[in-house]
């Protein structure tokens, strides 16, 4: 997984989700959640601490809308079956692992994108090879490394706000205009950084890293054809 | 051979603001061809103003500009951003709103990506990183870089661009000595080479050694000496203390002056109240141990300066004090602590100066109209200089001013037990000792006071006690045994 073009797997993706989002059968459901879930575990540099993370509220949410289709079905449906002594509808049970099992595929697409995919070199393959403009892809970049940092400071003003006495909320005026103030700022500092620094979207840049469309490639864009099985 | 000049400044004006004065005003002056010059005035006067007009970045991004930059017939204001840059680059004076990539490696391709270099990446971003001392941190995070660390990444990217005049923005103002002196060295080598440099700092005597000559200005930015020679200076100290700015100290001069004697004029303090007992205490961030079991005590009235290399965790260990991050181990302080943060920008909560002053003074804002405290705040703004802002926004202000404001206020909220984080970083003689003898005024209440600094002359001259704080350890120093430390 690592050595695919990310923009690629990124494309052959999002058609898998798109034609599973048309789709209503419990089997492709199943066989994308899993082939999903097998590719991202043969990713080497897979942090298995995030894969656990992640996919327990897929599982649990799966299971709620499992329990739901099948406990609160619709009464007027007529095959019921039997299991030890309660009752359940036939067809409920059927839209149960529907459901639950499209959210596990839809959750495994997901987690397969996100583990195995480093952002600079998505962002670098967008630029390559889908012509992705460079003031969008690094306005993009920089703003999500931007996140942990409100983060942090969300932290320090509220540490702040605190080792002088004053009363916060955690959604108080007081911590966030702070807060978005400081984001303005940044943002403005950090373009003159990167000004400073020679950038410009509109000149033709050199390329430190080429992020090669190869064979796997397109042998991976035959990942959506498990939807259609 | 007379070198020609290269960049030249006429008739210079600029303002924040179309009704405001001009903040600078008919400024004229040339640099020669790789000629490297210390510019040097008090705190909030306008020098990383007068930076990022030289670099093109106002008033494309702030202000109304008059007057020309050109560098040899180029008007900077009219090139393209990847020209300029080859000009003129800057390393910043705040190095956490500097980088855009995640990676150390992601940052130096960014800025080669950007000048179209020809050559092997890889290779070269090596090449800078072992020309800043950074040998081997390719793949670490930006994010998890020391100041001392993300100070000479910068200073790695802004190379990478090949300038040819790089401005240097306090580049000093939040390292410690040993980490100085190695971006110091750094500068001296590079500048060998043809590289003009535009170095902007309060303190002069790293660079008086190799720079060729100071540029001094005043309040208003006005020139006060335009070429002044490493030598003159250090000849002519009644510049620098009609400036009240930090003069070249040289060897037998005190920056304190008078006060270096303060810590005698608190004779109280050893057989005072005991305020702080630590016991083995241990800190750990993330996977990370900072510190390791240590112990030490302070008492009333006393101040305590905490010194050690940039990075080993000063910051944390006061956060851990002020009951913000968790430490292990025994830990008893009598009354309520305060903390100035090393970034002051984190802890402004209101609108105004003299809101923000107010709120420190009262801890809420409902009923603070009162005239009486309104005086109270113009007077504490007046006596740390900042009387002429109280209804700017504390975001206004300058790095400089921010500090000030930061450590005025946490001094009104009336804690029995102050942290400081760097209270005098970049600012002038004047303000240091400014916000220093305030501090005193404190102790000699009764205030008790932790501060984490890099100045070593501020150190002995104010505090009690040091402490330095190194592999993770605390180890307690006599001042008096300091002087010959």
């Amino acid at each position: 997984m690592s050595s695919l073009n990310p923009g690629a797997k990124f494309l052959s993706i999002l058609i898998t989700a798109i034609v599973l989002s048309l789709s209503y059968r419990t089997k492709t459901n199943i066989i994308v959640a899993i082939a999903a879930l097998v590719l991202t575990l043969t990713y080497r540099g897979l942090n298995y601490r995030r894969l656990i993370l992640i996919l327990g509220p897929f599982v649990l949410t799966a299971f709620g809308f499992f329990m739901t289709a099948l406990l609160f079905a619709d009464e007027s449906a007529n095959f019921t079956g039997t299991y030890g002594k309660s009752e359940f509808n036939v067809n409920s049970m059927a839209t149960a692992w529907l459901l639950s099992t499209r959210i596990m595929a839809f959750g495994c697409l997901a987690i397969l994108f996100t583990l195995t995919t480093e952002p600079e070199a998505f962002f670098r393959s967008l630029r390559q090879q889908f012509k992705l403009s460079s003031k969008f892809a690094f306005g993009l970049l920089a703003s999500y490394h931007f996140l942990p940092t409100i983060r942090g400071e969300y932290f320090m003003v509220r540490a702040a706000a605190r080792v002088r006495g004053v009363r916060v909320w955690p959604l108080s005026p007081r911590l966030i205009i702070p807060i978005l103030v400081r984001a303005f700022r940044r943002a403005d500092n950090l373009a003159m950084a990167m000004e400073s620094r020679g950038f410009n979207p509109l000149a033709p840049r050199g390329q430190a890293i080429t992020v090669p469309l190869r064979v796997r490639d397109a042998l991976f864009m035959l990942f959506p054809v498990l939807a259609v099985i | 051979m007379e070198r020609e000049d290269t960049l030249k400044v006429k008739d210079l004006s600029f303002k924040f603001n179309q009704n405001e004065a001009w903040l600078i005003n008919n400024l004229s002056f040339k640099l020669k061809e790789n000629e490297r010059v210390l510019l040097m005035g008090p705190s909030g006067c306008g020098k990383s103003t007068l930076a990022y007009l030289l670099s093109g970045l106002y008033p494309e991004y702030a202000g109304i500009s008059k007057g020309s930059i050109s560098y040899r017939s180029l008007e900077i204001a009219n090139l393209k951003a990847e020209r300029r840059a080859a000009i003129v680059s800057i390393v910043f004076q705040n190095p956490d709103d500097q980088f855009s990539m995640e990676s150390v490696e992601g940052e130096l391709f960014f800025a080669l990506e950007n000048a179209a270099y020809g050559g092997e990446y890889q290779a070269k971003a090596a090449e800078l990183l072992a020309l800043v001392g950074l040998k081997g941190f390719e793949k670490r995070k930006t994010e998890d870089l020391s100041g001392g660390e993300k100070q000479k990444l910068s200073l790695a990217t802004a190379l990478a661009v090949k300038p040819k005049l790089l401005i240097l923005d306090e580049p000093l103002a939040n390292l410690d000595r040993e980490s100085a002196q190695e971006i110091v060295a750094i500068l001296k080598r590079l500048s060998k080479k043809r590289l003009g440099l535009l170095i902007i700092d309060h303190r002069p005597d790293f660079w008086l050694e190799f720079i060729d000559s100071l540029m001094l200005v005043d309040n208003n930015f006005r020139v006060v000496n335009l070429k002044l020679s490493p030598n003159e200076a250090k000849k002519n100290l009644d510049i620098f203390k009609r400036l009240q700015i930090f003069f070249p100290s040289g060897s037998g001069f005190s920056y304190y002056g008078e006060d270096t004697q303060v810590k005698d004029k608190r004779p109280w303090a050893a057989q005072s109240e005991l305020m702080v007992r630590a016991e083995n205490l241990t800190l750990q961030r993330g996977a990370k141990l900072i510190l390791e079991g240590a112990s030490f005590k302070a008492f009333k009235g006393t101040l305590t300066a905490v010194l050690g290399p940039s990075g080993c965790g000063k910051s944390s260990l006061l956060m851990a004090l002020a009951g913000i991050i968790k430490i292990k181990g025994w830990l008893d302080i009598k009354g309520g602590v305060g903390l100035i943060f090393q970034n002051p920008g984190f802890q402004f909560l209101s609108q105004t100066v003299r809101s923000e002053i107010i709120l420190s003074l009262t801890h809420k804002r409902g009923d603070s109209q009162s005239l009486e405290l309104i005086e109270k705040a113009r007077n504490l703004a007046a006596s740390f200089t900042l009387a002429d802002f109280l209804d700017r926004s504390p975001w206004q202000l300058s790095q400089g001013q921010q500090r000030r404001l930061a450590v005025l206020s946490m001094l009104a909220a009336q804690k029995e037990f102050l942290l400081l984080d760097e209270p005098t970083y970049a600012q002038d003689l004047q303000s240091t000792v400014g916000i220093m003898s305030l501090l005193n005024d404190e102790l000699k209440k009764g205030l008790t006071a932790i501060m984490v600094t890099h100045d070593l002359e501020l150190a002995r001259a104010y505090a009690d006690e040091i402490v330095i704080f190194n592999n993770k350890r605390l180890k307690v120093i006599d001042t008096d045994r300091y002087r010959s430390f």
